[in-house]
């Protein structure tokens, strides 16, 4: 029998609210494009209409064509992927690494903690888009360079808040009683503390994937980020640049595809706070 | 309150020495030879003349030394030379980070205000009118990368009315009024993202602030509205907003490297993109640094500010 999720549950409660509704939808649909793009765009992203250069909306190119005569739609099809793949990408290598130190800094405690702490402390003062730009320099830029500068720089956030989390969950009776009855540290960890920490790690992370999507953006667009022939949000408003005097849609539509996107995953982010933890409001970036 | 900044500078040490630490190894993470990369990647040296470029940049001697000598060099502003065009480094920051310093102050400026007196009216007529435009608006600017609103308010001031200009920067210090026209697009694309974080924040502040008894206690007094808005919410309410003002630092200068390159600004953010395309690590390196530093010393300035703010916290932590 499939259970529907209860008036309280957090699902119903997401079901109910207008603003999650929005974002869960467009992320749904962008991830579609991006897992389907090959299948949905209607031309290859290199094809040249040298008839069409600089187009306007049309039936043929619902978004114009850029000054090569190439289909804007398809390309911002293919650049929702890279939009969709370091999102993913950064953020989960900002899990992978930023909740076991956390984790582990709040159970070891003493001077471990100390350290660890003053490390995470020292990473946030590198804004990310700056360790981008610097690891771009040093090791080329590719799609892994871009996700491991984005995914760093997450890794601090999510240490402090598991941390932080974890240290009030320890104090919990039923941590004292998991102890007591002879459970290892490893199993006090994985099976009572790290679920209790998931929440706010879940409204970190979506709200990260918007901010990954917008460093992506500004990287492509000085240049320093995924390069051509690889279509990306923000080497397209790059290429774009040039002709924003003759022709603005081109610099109009991927900015749109962008801020959609971003306002999709910050309001289900937001909406997620709300409902998982209302004290967490201010508290989560 | 003297004993408490000391403590905390003494506080800042460690983290600033960890923080050398990470740009150098930057440098060292770079595959490849490290000789090729300071003399530039374009240049053929034959082995004789590597070997004296390592000599000189002392890497022929163990990492740990390295990193010694270059600290000590860099903590008396000697930050090596540019390898594209053998300018001392330091001199080239020095210049470059008073325009950065200069738009980025300029950008925070805005923010403020813009960002206080909105988030006080958005609280005060909370759910109505002001505070749905207000809250709205603070929305869609988080979600826009700064640098689209950049062009899209190039296309608008710039290419349709031609009001402001939209390339090059001209020193206050030189035409003051030509100067301020050239900063108001950057430093609007670079501030937008920081106010509408800095209006929240006051927003939620200054509610959280007005449902407290001893204001209802000054408005039973019979006070004024505004009266007990400004005399007796906001200093209290600020407390969280300045946390925020501060934190905002490290946004805009990072923003700065891609508004820089925008609007053609020659300051320390267009420096760092354009030694990327050179390959110029040492200028890398040293504006990674610089802009590191920064943003240290703005946190340090915003828990002092913080103390200020709020006396019970200074006997604390």
């Amino acid at each position: 029998m499939i259970r529907l999720p209860g008036p309280d549950s957090v699902a119903g409660r997401l079901l109910r609210t207008p603003r999650a509704m929005f974002g869960f939808l467009v992320i749904l649909l962008v991830a579609f494009s991006a897992g389907f793009a090959e299948h949905l765009i209607p031309y290859d992203t290199e094809e040249m209409d040298f008839d069409a250069l600089l187009g306007g909306i049309s039936a043929a190119h619902p978004f114009g064509t850029d000054q090569l005569g190439r289909d804007m739609l398809s390309r911002l099809i293919l650049g929702a992927r890279v939009a969709m793949e370091v999102s993913i990408g950064a953020v989960g290598l900002g899990v992978a690494m930023g909740v076991p130190i956390g984790l582990a800094a709040a159970i070891i405690g003493g001077w471990f903690d100390d350290i660890t702490m003053r490390v995470m402390d020292a990473v946030v003062v590198f804004p990310s888009l700056l360790v981008a730009v610097a690891l771009a320099a040093a090791l080329g830029n590719s799609l892994g360079t871009v996700i491991l500068a984005i995914g760093l720089a997450n890794v601090p956030w999510l240490a402090r808040i598991v941390r932080g989390q974890a240290l009030g969950l320890r104090e919990l009776d039923f941590v004292a009683a998991a102890e007591v009855a002879g459970t290892t540290t490893l199993r006090i960890m994985t099976r009572h503390i790290l679920p209790n920490c998931l929440a706010p790690v879940i409204v970190q992370t979506t709200l990260g994937m918007g901010y990954a999507v917008l460093t992506e953006a500004a990287l492509g667009f000085i240049g320093v980020g995924i390069q051509p022939p690889t279509p990306t949000w923000g080497n397209m408003l790059q290429a774009a640049f040039p002709m924003l005097e003759q022709h603005p849609l081109l610099s109009v539509v991927p900015g749109v595809a962008i801020f959609v996107l971003v306002l999709a995953f910050n309001l289900l982010g937001d909406a997620l706070r709300d409902i998982l933890d209302p004290r967490l409001r201010g508290v989560v970036r | 309150m003297q004993r408490y900044i000391l403590r905390r500078l003494a506080q800042l040490v460690p983290t600033l020495l960890l923080i050398t630490m990470m740009v150098f190894a930057l440098m060292h993470a770079i595959p490849g030879d490290p000789a090729r990369m300071m003399v530039g990647a374009g240049d053929s040296l034959d082995e004789a003349q590597l070997a004296v470029v390592r000599r000189e940049y002392n890497l022929d001697r163990p990492v740990p030394v390295q990193y010694a000598i270059w600290l000590g060099r860099a903590l008396t502003g000697d930050l090596g030379r540019s390898s594209a065009n053998q300018r001392r480094v330091g001199e080239e920051l020095l210049l470059r980070a008073s325009v950065t310093f200069e738009l980025g102050l300029f950008a925070w400026l805005i923010a403020a205000a813009i960002a206080i007196p909105a988030g006080v009216i958005a609280a005060v007529h909370r759910g109505r009118m002001p505070d749905l435009v207000a809250t709205l608006v603070a929305v869609g600017a988080v979600a826009m990368p700064g640098f689209w609103v950049g062009i899209m308010l190039i296309l608008l001031f710039g290419v349709r009315l031609g009001w402001l200009p939209t390339q090059g920067y001209v020193p206050l210090g030189s035409n003051f009024g030509e100067g301020l026209r050239h900063m108001v697009l950057p430093a609007v694309a670079l501030g937008i993202t920081s106010a509408a974080l800095m209006m929240r924040q006051m927003r939620s502040a200054l509610l959280e602030v007005l449902s407290l008894d001893y204001i209802r206690t000054a408005r039973a007094k019979g006070l004024a509205k505004w009266s007990v808005v400004i005399g007796h919410a906001l200093r209290n309410a600020m407390l969280p907003v300045v946390t925020v003002m501060g934190l905002e630092v490290g946004r805009i200068f990072a923003g700065a490297v891609v508004i820089e390159t925008l609007f053609g600004v020659p300051g320390m953010g267009r420096l760092m993109v354009q030694a990327v395309f050179q390959h110029d690590f040492t200028v890398v390196q040293g504006c990674v640094l610089v802009m590191a530093s920064a943003v240290l010393a703005a946190n340090f300035v915003t828990d002092i500010m913080y103390t200020v703010l709020d006396p019970r916290i200074r006997y604390g932590g």
